[in-house]
């Protein structure tokens, strides 16, 4: 068989997490207006202070335009089409404890493989499940409670730490920020919140598991998270979604605060439903990640993204203090018709500021692949470094790899270091390795392990390997 | 009213205040001989009452206001016909236009012909300028190279845009140079007083032709220069594009290279300096539209006290064209508080089989190096405007043309 | 081992081999010479089971199995290695990560126990002492940054290591400064056995100075005109390829 045949077959592979739950559900009705968000608002009970919140952003959202100047297509989205609440009817009167879940949720994770029995779980990994709309468990919160670390929904949170959510919620990424964002502000579900108090080591991983489920269902998840001076956060963050003919949409924002010393380390294995080969279905991504560093702090982001049928994010980092540390680290793969407009902003405010960005681009199929990036070098952060690679590799002749780098500088004393390169898997390579006795699947999956290496030693060890084989799975019938 | 609105009836006002002048002159001497001149400018004025100018929303936009024009350089027209600035001799055939008007006499060289035929390029309008250029033409220039005519000596253009108060010259060069011909184009931009140039440049290379193209702009600080420049390659064609730009008020290079057919090589070297208050945007765009073609680019900038570089580098491999090899670097030295340099190389590529890299810095020069020569009793000033030179000496080394090479060396030293 | 009648093969298209027959026992050592453009690279591409080279007619079987369905992989398993020409950079992927890869597919294809990491390691530091490369070459990418000389050592650590039946060394020795051509032969003859047999694909005598061959062929327009001992190629290098060109009627 020929080179091309095998890269043709590789690239063609099935979506393993594309399942269906049958849960009785209680599900909106599509739509948006102020009623829809009153009705989550009190769904979940909150305070006044939190409505008011929600429908001021409803007010600038009305007045925002969807952005376009993305490197992606797609029919205009019908938000009135979207329901933007559901969660299992099991769920209604919170259970109390793993043992009151509904058994169908909990094997739903277990498929996933993620069992939230805290028996059965990779030690020293916290989950938060959220399903739909709602979180419908969080791991190992009373041992997490022993160092002073909350780990719980952000539902919750508003209730028992309004002061923590008051302050913060909203202070990195406003309202009105995007078009995505303020639609986000304004719905949003569930999501995790996490507050590292000064000084601690948080002891374990923490992580969470989104699933959409229901038909025409939007996810607007929130996560906020406050790492106090000098502590310390690994969190893990994992999507999938069922396979279904219609788009879906995820609009979620997420909020990192690393205080004086503090370190976030946050990694995204994104493989939400990416649409079958001819396009069909598929989740829309439009995510707001950022995250703020004061003094001393450091804030890296590292994100695995093969899923979405588009997918729109650029997880960056307002280096506010003085020696604060930004990362960046992507590997982002398409294949058949999936877009992906993906990368970071780097804002160097303080003195001494230094950013990383490593971005790996995978294109197959007839997919769209971008980098998008910002290093922002503003006039007072003296001594500023940034250095950025980014590169990309075409398999298929009928794909795109794009690279916009936006290299901004306003200091003397900084040094931007910026590279980006564009190769193939070459029929030389596949050749070499298939000489040396190599399965052709092994030697590809060889080659685009090589290639992403630089990212995926920033991930969590049991991620890592996970992700590289959510790689191959990926690849498997993909590249074409 | 607001600024686009502002500037479009401005540009407006030009363009009738050129149609009156032609009326005027008309009365006066028979008409010219129809040119294409006429149509060209009908056409940019009709097009320049649809378009709107760009605000910073537009993305080509996003790091270069139009803030300065408001002061009315589109409106009026440069009218100076004699001009006292010098510009420095190259060797080759000289030829001036001020004020975008032509000499009465076109000069002769073997095997090339000079003709005032305007060439419509509205196709390839980049931007509301291109129709500005085309509205407000006094004269076009068009210049053909035959097929294998080797020229030796280089064509100097000396392109002098002046007036004592805002106001702009627009010129048009059309430059086609025929299969297996060698040519060499120097356009060197002069000028003074707060003038605007509104300068469009095509240049054809045909199959296996081999062109070395130059693009000095070295006007004054105070005046504007808004340039549009595009190349189209066959087959097999070679061309080398040299840019050396001083920052001015506003200054603006629009490039786009079409690599229209195969085997196309094009080598281009760029270098800008914005100091004091100047401000410079290159806008280079390579389009690899056919197989197996290989571009390389370097453009050096440097930015100090309060002037602004831009440089927007993109590499479009089209699909289908196989075998393309792009290469980019963008180097830049950043000299002071208060001075700002933004790049943004990008690349589009909608084919597998090729081989595309760029790189870009932007840094500040070697305080050990700068130490260095201080240590042996060079001056700091001194030592910075060595070190200056021989950050983009790397590039006037490469340049064919010695006597453009030392005043480029001349240029670069006195404006650091 | 080898035995290849009449083969007639084509390159996109255009026939390049035209009738090529070759017989090659185990033990034995054949030198195939000839000028630019005769086929040389071409017979050891078609060999090995390059993508886009096709046997047109003839055969070529190896151990008595012809190799033409089999896949590249598959001839590898069976003990066909080949030394490129121009081998390939695989940024990214560790030499070391690639040679396991390797090993193991070929060794459990033998029906061997692939050497555990540590034992593996061990071995490869000694071959890489063997062809004088150093050992910081294990971990870099395949042949990534690798000076021309590096890589074609890197291919004949690679050889020693996999130990193959039936090794193909597509001009090794070109663009090798004579100190590296010592230590690639060195490598080579090391690997001279009974049981194997080794093709030396090359342009210059110079090599058969150091790996000196049973055989030698040239060969011209696809075919091989004249065959001999060890003294055809000192023949050549005093008369040229020039003194054959009536021989290929």
């Amino acid at each position: 068989m020929s080179n091309q045949a095998e890269l043709d077959k590789l690239v063609r592979s099935e979506y393993s997490a594309g399942f269906t739950t049958s849960v009785e559900s209680d599900t909106l009705p599509p739509g948006l207006n102020e009623g829809v968000i009153r009705f989550i608002s009190e769904k979940k009970g909150e305070p006044d202070w939190v409505l008011e919140w929600r429908l001021a952003a409803y007010k600038k959202w009305l007045e925002m335009k969807t952005p376009t100047w993305a490197h992606i297509h797609h029919p205009p989205i019908d938000f009135n089409e979207v329901s933007y609440y559901s969660a299992p009817r099991s769920m209604a009167d919170k259970p109390q404890s793993l043992d009151e879940v509904d058994p169908e949720l909990l094997r739903t994770y277990e498929k996933l493989g993620i069992p939230l029995h805290e028996q059965e779980m990779l030690a020293g990994v916290a989950v938060d499940a959220v399903f739909d709309s709602v979180s419908v468990a969080t791991t190992f919160r009373s041992k997490l409670k022993e160092s002073g670390v909350i780990f719980c929904p952000l539902s919750e949170a508003v209730h028992e730490y309004p002061e923590l959510i008051k302050k913060y919620l909203g202070s990195v990424v406003p309202q009105g920020d995007n078009y995505y964002a303020a639609l986000n502000s304004a719905v949003f579900s569930d999501g995790s919140f996490v507050y590292i108090p000064k000084g601690v080591r948080c002891p374990m991983e923490l992580s969470t598991y989104f699933r959409i489920n229901e038909a025409k269902t939007g996810q607007f998840e929130r996560t906020l998270i406050i790492a106090d001076e000098g502590s310390h956060v690994s969190y893990l963050e994992g999507c999938t979604a069922p396979q279904r003919d219609e788009n879906q949409l995820h609009a979620a924002v997420v909020e990192l605060i690393a205080l004086p010393g503090a370190t976030i380390k946050y990694s995204t294995v994104q493989n939400w439903y990416p649409g079958d080969a001819e396009g069909r279905g598929g989740i829309y991504n439009f995510v707001t990640k950022r995250g703020v560093c004061h003094d001393n702090a450091k804030i890296s982001w590292t994100q695995v993204e093969t899923g979405s049928a588009i997918t729109w994010k650029y997880p960056s980092v307002i280096l506010r203090g003085d020696n604060s540390i930004g990362e960046f680290y992507s590997v982002a793969l398409t294949r058949n018709r999936q877009q992906a407009d993906t990368g970071t902003k780097m804002i160097h405010l303080g003195k001494n500021t230094k950013s990383t960005i490593i971005s790996k681009g995978i294109s197959a199929g007839r997919s769209e692949n971008a980098y998008r990036g910002l290093v922002r070098i503003s006039p007072r952060a003296e001594n500023a470094r940034n250095f950025t690679q980014c590169d990309s590799l075409l398999i298929g002749d009928q794909c795109g790899a794009h690279t916009f780098p936006y290299i901004e500088s306003r200091n003397p004393s900084a040094t931007l270091e910026h590279e980006a390169t564009t190769s193939k898997v070459s029929d030389d390579q596949l050749f070499l390795c298939r000489q040396r006795g190599i399965d052709p699947e092994k030697a590809v999956s060889m080659i685009v392990n090589g290639f992403c290496k630089e990212v995926f030693k920033e991930l969590p060890m049991e991620f890592a390997v996970e992700a590289g084989k959510l790689l191959e799975v990926s690849l498997e019938g993909s590249v074409g | 009213m607001m600024l686009p609105d502002t500037l479009k009836e401005q540009a407006l006002a030009g363009a009738a205040l050129l149609d009156k002048e032609l009326q005027e002159q008309a009365k006066q001497q028979s008409p010219h001989a129809s040119n294409g001149l006429s149509a060209v400018r009908d056409a940019g004025r009709v097009a320049l009452a649809e378009q709107v100018f760009p605000d910073k929303k537009v993305e080509q936009w996003k790091y270069t206001s139009l803030l300065a024009l408001q002061n009315g350089h589109l409106k009026a027209l440069a009218d100076k016909t004699s001009s006292t600035v010098s510009a420095p001799d190259f060797g080759g055939v000289t030829l001036t236009i001020i004020n975008g008007r032509l000499p009465a006499l076109l000069p002769e060289i073997d095997g090339v012909t000079f003709s005032q035929e305007a060439v419509d390029q509205s196709a390839q309008a980049e931007s509301v300028f291109s129709h500005y250029n085309a509205a407000t033409l006094r004269a076009a220039l068009t210049i053909k190279v035959a097929k294998g005519t080797h020229v030796a000596e280089p064509l100097h253009l000396i392109i002098i845009s002046e007036s004592d108060s805002p106001a702009s010259a627009a010129v048009r060069l059309h430059i086609e140079a025929a299969d297996n011909s060698t040519f060499t184009v120097i356009e060197h931009y002069v000028g003074s007083g707060p003038t605007l140039c509104s300068s469009t440049t095509s240049l054809y290379a045909g199959a296996n032709s081999n062109v070395q193209h130059y693009r000095l702009q070295s006007e004054t600080p105070e005046s504007l220069h808004i340039g549009e420049l595009s190349i189209h390659q066959q087959r097999d064609s070679r061309v080398a594009s040299y840019q050396l730009m001083q920052a001015n008020t506003l200054r603006r290079n629009n490039v786009r290279v079409w690599m229209n057919e195969s085997g196309a090589d094009l080598v281009m070297r760029g270098v800008f300096i914005a100091r004091n208050k100047t401000h410079v945007d290159n806008q280079i765009c390579i389009e690899h539209a056919a197989p197996h073609c290989t571009s390389d680019q370097i453009f050096k900038g440097i930015a100090g006290e309060s002037g602004k570089a831009v440089f927007n580098g993109r590499i479009h491999i089209h699909p289908g064209a196989k075998g393309s090899d792009a290469k980019l670097s963008n180097k830049n030295l950043l000299l002071s508080n208060g001075a700002e340099i933004d790049s943004k190389p990008e690349l589009e590529i909608y084919n597998d089989d090729v081989k595309c890299a760029h790189g870009t810095t932007v840094g500040q020069m070697d305080s050990q190096q700068q130490f260095y020569l201080q240590s042996r009793g060079i001056s700091a000033e001194a030592a910075k405007r060595m070190l200056g030179v021989g950050f983009i000496n790397e590039l006037l080394m490469a340049l064919p043309n010695e006597r453009v090479a030392e005043w480029a060396r001349d240029w670069l030293s006195a404006s650091l | 081992m080898l035995e290849v009648k009449d083969l007639h093969a084509s390159v996109a298209g255009k026939d390049i081999l035209k009738g090529l027959s070759l017989h090659i026992k185990p033990g034995e050592v054949h030198a195939i010479m000839g000028p630019n453009g005769s086929g040389k690279s071409t017979l050891s591409n078609v060999l090995a089971g390059r993508d886009g080279y096709e046997i047109t007619s003839g055969e070529a079987l190896f151990n008595g199995v012809s190799v033409a369905d089999m896949l590249p992989e598959e001839r590898a398993r069976a003990g066909i290695f080949l030394a490129f020409q121009y081998p390939v950079e695989i940024p990214g992927v560790s030499n070391m990560e690639f040679l396991k890869s390797s090993m193991e597919a070929i060794y459990t294809a033998r029906g061997q126990e692939p050497l555990d990491a540590v034992t593996l390691l061990r071995k490869a530091r000694e071959v890489c002492k063997l062809v004088d490369l150093d050992q910081q070459f294990l971990k870099r990418g395949v042949n990534e940054g690798f000076s021309g000389g590096e890589k074609k050592r890197n291919e004949i650590m690679q050889m020693l290591l996999l130990e193959p039946r039936l090794a193909l060394l597509d001009e090794t020795d070109s663009g090798l400064d004579i100190d590296a051509l010592q230590v690639v032969a060195k490598g080579v003859n090391s690997l001279r056995s009974p049981e194997r047999s080794i093709v030396l694909v090359t342009h210059y005598q110079r090599l058969l100075d150091y790996i000196v061959p049973d055989f030698v062929h040239v060969l011209a327009g696809g075919r091989i005109i004249k065959s001999g001992g060890k003294e055809l190629a000192h023949e050549l290098e005093d008369k040229g390829y020039s003194w054959l060109e009536g021989h290929d009627a």
